[in-house]
């Protein structure tokens, strides 16, 4: 059966929608396989096109296709199949065969976080927050499985054990950028890395605007983290508007070059970012408290433990007065004189702030958690 | 008979003495250096030519044979020059020397060809050797004059040429002692560094005191340009004074790998030496034939400097291990076997990650990037450096508002105020003299925490999964701030303290990779 679907996605001169058409007509690819060009010509094929599929009847490159999928592990997921997403079969031009590796299920919400290879780590912050958030509740994280923005959704979805597809613009079985082979491992496990090419195809950059036209059609909503001018993310998120999807875009400040193109988005009618609970349906219960967010909830009640013990010692005004100060990163030193000079008290005083999860310390200097 | 007369050669730090026999016979004029020597030993056949000549000596036209004995060891070098032509005039007949005098004598310099005495390396400890020999008396080179008196209990003769030692041997002269130039002991540190020209580190040079209080290594993590390699220039100047017998140590190596660059004052300060990245492996840990000192044992009882320590190659780190744990090299080669004291502080500065801005806003690595960086330094080297910061860049225009920065003068003071703690702490345990050394049973024993303590760890072990080998780092690096400030047990500041001396382990919880 898997033989006749390749047959008939590696023919020259069908696209996908005359594909879905054969195969509803004839009822199963080895139907197409068998029919007679007059058939054929009967179902609407020129005449041309019809007499070209009768003579290409070989299945050879079919079966090396086949036999790569069987040596990767890459299955088939075809429109017929009920776990393809049926929202897609209502977009003309896209692929009716996907090759996967991993589990699909479509029975859920997605949500597509797409952004910027080379992030600023604010962007960092708000893909992995919320990515976290929506693996907690239940959605399903959509990416691109590329550097940066791509890598840090999926690899916080996972974290918090969530469900994520990775749509990738090579075969499945290739790990591009080679840089994130355990992620693609972990994916597979627990999610699946999905492309409309077969196994053994190298990425190539027209690859790219299939990619990311299926995944501006396969999520309910799209979140674009960070984006420049000109990028891939930009191109998913004009599909995605297209597509009528919803469009999250991020707001960053103006003279950054990587949200150049977000702020753009936000201009031509994006929605603004705020939370993630935003990326959630009204409908759905939003389940707070993923596993990281559970962790913190115990510390900050051991914290509030020793802080209190701490608090009969010190006024309770230093730890504000720290924070106070604290909108823009700061020397451990510039709060000398709280302690009147006492370098070990400070240190002791911002270790417990640091535990407890309030500023974070990174060599001297001290900023905001 | 052949006439015997006595020299030294050197094989690793030690120098061993070596008799250098004469012979002349009757055959066809010709001369031969036997002994294994090498080719500045074999080449001295023609400068001793030329230097007879020069001094107005006559060279015998007999067949001359020149043994070093023992004959079966290799020698190198030049400096058996004025034994060889020593014994060789005495065999000739052209001095005349009681025999008793020359037995009690050494010889160590090398000839020029108009006779005159030039420097050689290693005369420190050959002269050590001619004392442990029992020899009285050692003639050297007028330049190795300092250096040999050095040591004390023996007889230093210092000329300038042939001619002159030939003439005091004979009687003919009275010898003087060359003028010894003023030279203050206690020089001003080189170049005048001093931690007071730090400013806004505050932090780290608390960390750095620390490290050098306890022992520790420690690297820098930091952007170029963030001062890293200036704080480390000045880690020698808080460093305990230097005791006779280190100073003498030190000067051994340098004196054998001719480093030793006014010859012959001792070496008072301790050395800081920063090989480049590119250092092979034998440039750092010592090699070669013969085999000589590397850059470790250069840096004996100082500071070994690694910048960029993530460009180096694995390689030559990791040849590093073992001598940091022993604190001595073993140089094996097939024919010899050396050791050479490497007793050092390691240092280290690199990048946080490819870009170099790690933290700032202009750094776009991925975190993947990141930690593959910083991967370039092997777990087992990463192991052995206590001490990890990271040096941000200083916010120079508010500098005024900082405390003032303390001299090198008070640092050390605290530095060693903490050594003296360890040194009565560890005393009868040979093999232990800081806080880093510490063996587990030690660590049970004066490293007790209260519960306080405890919880605060347990809290950060949590918050940033910190492995479990980290945990005796902490105690240690603790102790050592107990230390700093005299406690004798570690109270909760010092476990702060501590947490904040592994930054790069608390970065890695919040790097976002699986």
């Amino acid at each position: 059966m898997e033989l006749y679907w390749l047959w008939l996605s590696e023919q020259k001169g069908i696209g996908p929608v005359t594909l879905r058409k054969l195969v509803r007509v004839f009822g199963s690819p080895q139907g197409v396989y068998e029919a007679s060009p007059r058939d054929l010509e009967i179902s609407g094929l020129r005449s041309g096109l019809a007499r070209s599929f009768a003579l290409n009847r070989s299945l050879e490159r079919a079966n090396q296709i086949e036999e790569a999928m069987k040596r990767q592990n890459v299955r088939l997921l075809t429109f017929m199949d009920p776990a393809y997403p049926q929202h897609l079969n209502t977009v003309s031009n896209l692929p009716a065969l996907l090759y996967y590796k991993g589990i699909v299920i479509d029975t859920r919400e997605s949500v597509g976080i797409v952004g910027s290879r080379r992030c600023t780590s604010y962007g960092k912050q708000v893909a992995a927050e919320a990515s976290a958030y929506l693996a907690g509740a239940g959605v399903t994280v959509v990416s691109g499985m590329a550097k940066g923005i791509d890598s840090y959704a999926h690899t916080a979805c996972l974290k918090n054990d969530g469900y994520t597809l990775a749509l990738v613009a090579n075969g499945p079985d290739i790990c591009y950028p080679p840089e994130n082979t355990s992620l693609m491992e972990e994916i597979i496990k627990r999610g699946a890395v999905v492309s409309p090419y077969p196994p053994g195809t190298r990425p190539r950059q027209e690859y790219f605007p299939l990619r990311n036209r299926l995944l501006a059609a396969w999520v309910d909503k799209l979140l674009v983290v960070e984006a420049a001018e000109r990028s891939g993310a930009l191109i998913t998120a004009n599909y995605a508007v297209q597509r009528k999807r919803r469009v999250f875009a991020v707001p960053n400040s103006i003279y950054s070059p990587e949200s150049m193109g977000t702020n753009r988005l936000l201009l031509e009618g994006a929605e603004v970012y705020l939370e993630p609970a935003q990326l959630v349906n009204s409908g759905m219960p939003t389940v707070k408290g993923t596993v990281t967010e559970s962790q913190t909830q115990v510390n900050r009640q051991e914290a509030a433990a020793i802080s209190s013990h701490r608090r009969d010692e010190e006024p309770p005004s230093k730890e504000r007065m720290i924070l106070g100060k604290l909108n823009e990163p700061k020397a451990i030193v510039e709060f000398l004189e709280l302690f009147s000079g006492d370098l070990s008290a400070l240190m002791l005083f911002l270790c417990q702030m640091e535990l407890e999860g309030k500023i974070k310390i990174a060599g001297d200097r001290v900023e905001r958690e | 008979m052949a006439t015997v007369v006595q020299s030294f050669a050197v094989s690793g730090v030690n120098a061993y003495p070596v008799i250098v026999e004469t012979v002349t016979l009757h055959g066809q004029p010709s001369v031969n250096i036997v002994g294994l020597g090498d080719t500045a030993v074999k080449e001295a056949a023609h400068r001793l030519q030329a230097a007879l000549s020069s001094g107005h000596f006559e060279f015998p036209k007999m067949k001359v044979v020149i043994n070093l004995a023992p004959s079966g060891v290799k020698k190198s070098g030049s400096h058996f020059d004025l034994a060889m032509a020593v014994s060789l005039l005495h065999e000739a007949g052209q001095i005349l020397v009681v025999p008793e005098k020359l037995a009690d004598t050494a010889f160590v310099g090398e000839l020029s060809l108009n006779a005159e005495l030039r420097p050689v390396r290693g005369v420190l400890p050959m002269a050590i050797a001619c004392r442990e020999t029992g020899t009285r008396r050692l003639f050297v080179p007028v330049e190795n004059y300092r250096e040999a008196s050095l040591v004390k209990g023996l007889d230093i003769y210092a000329f300038a040429s042939l001619t002159d030692v030939v003439n005091y041997l004979q009687a003919k002269m009275e010898y003087r002692p060359p003028e010894l130039g003023d030279k203050s002991p206690n020089e001003t540190l080189p170049d005048g560094v001093d931690f007071a020209d730090v400013r806004g580190q505050d932090v780290l040079i608390t960390y750095i005191v620390a490290a050098v209080a306890g022992g520790h290594n420690i690297l820098m993590i930091g952007s170029p340009g963030c001062g890293k390699s200036m704080i480390a220039k000045r880690i020698p100047t808080i460093m305990p004074d230097l005791s006779e017998e280190e100073a003498l140590e030190i000067t051994r190596i340098y004196s054998i790998t001719g480093h030793l660059r006014e010859r012959g004052s001792l070496i008072t300060e301790r050395p800081f030496r920063s090989p480049h990245h590119n250092a092979s492996t034998n440039a750092l840990v010592g090699g070669g034939s013969p085999v000589v000192p590397g850059e470790i044992s250069l840096a004996h009882n100082g500071v070994l400097f690694l910048d960029e320590i993530a460009e180096f190659d694995k390689k030559s780190l990791d040849a590093l291990r073992q001598p940091m744990e022993d604190k001595i090299v073993t140089v094996s080669r097939v024919r010899s076997t050396e050791s050479f004291p490497a007793n050092f502080m390691l240092v280290a500065a690199m990048n946080p990650c490819p870009c170099g801005y790690y933290g700032q806003s202009r750094c776009r690595c991925t975190d993947y990037e990141v930690l593959k960086y910083r991967q370039k330094l092997s777990g087992p080297i990463l192991d052995r450096i206590e001490v990890h910061k990271y040096v941000q860049p200083v916010a120079f225009l508010n500098l005024s508002t900082h405390v003032k920065t303390q001299s090198s003068h008070e640092l050390r003071e605290k530095v060693q105020v903490a050594r003296r703690i360890q040194q009565v702490r560890f005393e009868g345990n040979p093999n232990v003299n800081s806080n880093a050394q510490m063996t587990e049973a030690m660590m049970k024993e004066f490293c007790q925490l209260d519960g306080e303590s405890i919880r605060l760890l347990s809290m950060a072990f949590e918050k940033f999964q910190y492995s479990a080998r980290t945990y005796s780092k902490f105690l240690k690096i603790a102790r050592t701030f107990a230390d700093l400030e005299e406690s004798r047990f570690i109270r909760k500041q010092d476990i702060s303290s501590a947490l904040m001396a592994r930054d790069l382990e608390k970065d890695r919880s919040g790097m976002l990779v699986i």
